[in-house]
C-alpha cells in the first residue's frame, strides 16, 4: 500500500470540507417545497389541519396524506403542466369564490336595508301595505330565479335553455299569461328607437300609468321613497311586455313562414329588427331569416 | 479503509443486512441526512457554484420520483444516491462545455465568456485563508483531470467509497475503477505540486 504525501491529504481535507451552509441547504429545500416534493413539517401540519377541519378523524388523515401524494406527484410534473394545473386550480377557486363574494354582497346589502328601514320612522298602516302589495316591484326585486320564482324572470331562464321554436312558444304563453294587455301599450305606440328597451320603457309616461294600473296600491298616499316606483320593478315591468311584444313579432314572422307567407314573415321580422335590434329574441331572430333565405332560394334560382 | 461521515450515515439509513429501516425511505429524511453530501459531491465533480442549486433541486426530483423503487436488498441508499449525482453531474458538465463550445464559436466570443471553474467555497462555509487556498488549489487541480479519474478520485478519496461501490456506481468493472483510482490519485498529487510550486514562485 502505497503512503500519501500528507500535502496531498490536506487538499482533500479542503474538499471534503466545503459542505454547503444551512442558508444553502434551505434554499434548495425552499425550492424543492415549492415543487411540492418535500412535505415540510409546516405543509403537513396545514394539511392536517385542514383535513381535520373539512373531515375530521381518520378521514381527515386520509385527506392529507392524498394532499401529500398529490403534492408528490405535481412535484414530478414538468414545469408546462405545472403552470397548466396551477391556472386550472386559480381559475377553479375564483369561479368558486366568485359567487361566494356576489352573495356575501347581497347579503349584507339586504342587512343593510333592513337596518335602514328600522331606523325610519314607521308609516301609517294603509301606507305600510301599499308598499308591501306591489307584485312588479317583488317581482323585479327578487336576485335569481332559484331564490324565488318571479313570473317572468324563470320563465325566460328557460326560455333561453330550450330550443329556438319552444323557446318562442313558452316565452310567449308567459308573457301572455303575465303581462296585462294593456301594458304593451306604450311600446307599441314608440317609434323606432335606438337604445335599450329597458331605458326607453322608463322614460315612457305610459310606463309609468301601466305601473299604476297593474298595482293600484302604489298610488296610495305613502312616503315618497316607498311610493314611488322602483327602478328595477320599471325594468322588469318593460323587459316583460318588450318579451311580449317580441314573442308576438316572432311567432307572427314563424307562422307565415311555416304557411308559406314568405313576404309577410319577412315584414315581420324586419319589424322586429327594426323595433329591437338588440332584444331578447335577436337570436330567434336571425334564425328565422336564416330559415327565410332558405325557403326563398329555390325560387331565385334558375330551374336546372 | 477508513470509515468516513458516509459511511457512518449509511448505517444509519440502512441496516446492516442492507435492509433500509422504512423511516428511512422518506423524502424528508433522506434529504436531511444526505444532502450536504450530495451537494459536496456535485461540486467535487464539477457542477460550477451557480448551477450547484439546480443541480442538488434535480437530484432530488428524481430520488423524490424513484424513492418507492429503491430496493433496499440491492443496493445501499448512499450508493444509490451517489448514482443519481453522478448522472445529474454529467448531465451538468456536458451543457457547461456545449455552452464553452458555443462562446468559443460565436462572434466576439472571448476567453472571458468561457465557462470558468469557481474554485470559491461554498458561501456559507467558514474557512481561513489557508484552506481557502488548498481548496482552489484542489479545484484547480480536480479540473486538469478528466472526467473519469475526477470521479474515480472524488468518490474514492473525498467520499470515501470503496472501489466496489464505485464500480456499482459507475457501471464499470472493479479492476478499471482500481486502475482509475491510481491514475487519478497520481494525476492528482502531480498537479498539486505543480499548482504549489507556481503558488510559491508568484508569491515574493
Amino acid at each position: 500500500m502505497t503512503t500519501r504525501p500528507p500535502e496531498d491529504d490536506l487538499f482533500v481535507e479542503a474538499l471534503r470540507a466545503d459542505l454547503p451552509s444551512a442558508r444553502d441547504e434551505a434554499r434548495v429545500k425552499a425550492r424543492l417545497l415549492s415543487a411540492g416534493v418535500i412535505a415540510s413539517v409546516v405543509m403537513s401540519s396545514t394539511n392536517v389541519a385542514a383535513g381535520g377541519a373539512g373531515v375530521g378523524g381518520a378521514a381527515g388523515a386520509q385527506a392529507t396524506l392524498a394532499k401529500i401524494g398529490v403534492f408528490a406527484k405535481l412535484g414530478s410534473l414538468p414545469v408546462a403542466a405545472k403552470a397548466g394545473v396551477a391556472v386550472a386550480v386559480t381559475a377553479a377557486a375564483v369561479g368558486t369564490a366568485v359567487p361566494v363574494v356576489q352573495h356575501q354582497r347581497e347579503v349584507a346589502r339586504q342587512e343593510q336595508h333592513t337596518r335602514a328601514a328600522q331606523q325610519l320612522p314607521r308609516p301609517p298602516v294603509p301606507q305600510l301595505e301599499s308598499v308591501r302589495r306591489p307584485a312588479p316591484s317583488e317581482a323585479a326585486l327578487a336576485p335569481r330565479p332559484e331564490l324565488s320564482t318571479p313570473p317572468v324572470a324563470a320563465p325566460v331562464a328557460e326560455a333561453a335553455t330550450a330550443l329556438p321554436s319552444q323557446r318562442v312558444e313558452r316565452a310567449s304563453n308567459t308573457a301572455r299569461a303575465v303581462v296585462p294587455p294593456r301594458a304593451e301599450a306604450p311600446v307599441i305606440t314608440k317609434p323606432a328607437q335606438t337604445e335599450s328597451p329597458v331605458s326607453r320603457v322608463v322614460e315612457q309616461p305610459g310606463a309609468t300609468a301601466t305601473f299604476k294600473e297593474a298595482a293600484p296600491e302604489a298610488v296610495l298616499p305613502g312616503p315618497p321613497a316607498a311610493a314611488a316606483p322602483d327602478e328595477t320593478a320599471l325594468s322588469g315591468r318593460a323587459t316583460e311586455s318588450n318579451l311580449a311584444e317580441e314573442t308576438r313579432l316572432i311567432e307572427r314572422a314563424l307562422s307565415a313562414l311555416s304557411d308559406g307567407r314568405l313576404e309577410l314573415s319577412r315584414h315581420w321580422l324586419d319589424e322586429h329588427a327594426r323595433r329591437f335590434p338588440d332584444g331578447l329574441l335577436a337570436i330567434e331572430r336571425r334564425r328565422g331569416l336564416e330559415r327565410l333565405r332558405h325557403a326563398e332560394r329555390p325560387r331565385d334560382l334558375p330551374a336546372p | 479503509m477508513a470509515t468516513g461521515i458516509l459511511r457512518r450515515l449509511s448505517v444509519v439509513a440502512s441496516r446492516p443486512s442492507g435492509e433500509v429501516a422504512p423511516d428511512a425511505l422518506s423524502l424528508d429524511r433522506v434529504y436531511a441526512l444526505h444532502f450536504k453530501y450530495v451537494w459536496r459531491c456535485l461540486r467535487g465533480l464539477g457542477v460550477d457554484a451557480g448551477s450547484v442549486d439546480d443541480a442538488a433541486h434535480d437530484v432530488f426530483l428524481v430520488v423524490s420520483r424513484r424513492l418507492p423503487e429503491f430496493d433496499g436488498q440491492r443496493a445501499q441508499l448512499t450508493t444509490w444516491l451517489y448514482e443519481i449525482a453522478l448522472r445529474v453531474a454529467r448531465r451538468y458538465r456536458t451543457e457547461r462545455a456545449k455552452e464553452a463550445l458555443r462562446g468559443q464559436s460565436g462572434d466576439g466570443a472571448s476567453e472571458s465568456d468561457a465557462p470558468k471553474s469557481d474554485s470559491a467555497p461554498a458561501a456559507g462555509v467558514n474557512l481561513d485563508s489557508e484552506q481557502s487556498e488548498r481548496l482552489a488549489l484542489a479545484r484547480r487541480a480536480l479540473d486538469t483531470l478528466d472526467a473519469e479519474k475526477r470521479e474515480a478520485f472524488v468518490l474514492s478519496r473525498v467520499e470515501q467509497l470503496s472501489a466496489p461501490e464505485i464500480a456499482a456506481v459507475t457501471g464499470v468493472p472493479l479492476n478499471t475503477v482500481y486502475s482509475r483510482i491510481r491514475a487519478a490519485r497520481l494525476a492528482f498529487e502531480a498537479e498539486i505540486a505543480r499548482l504549489s510550486a507556481s503558488e510559491r514562485r508568484r508569491q515574493p
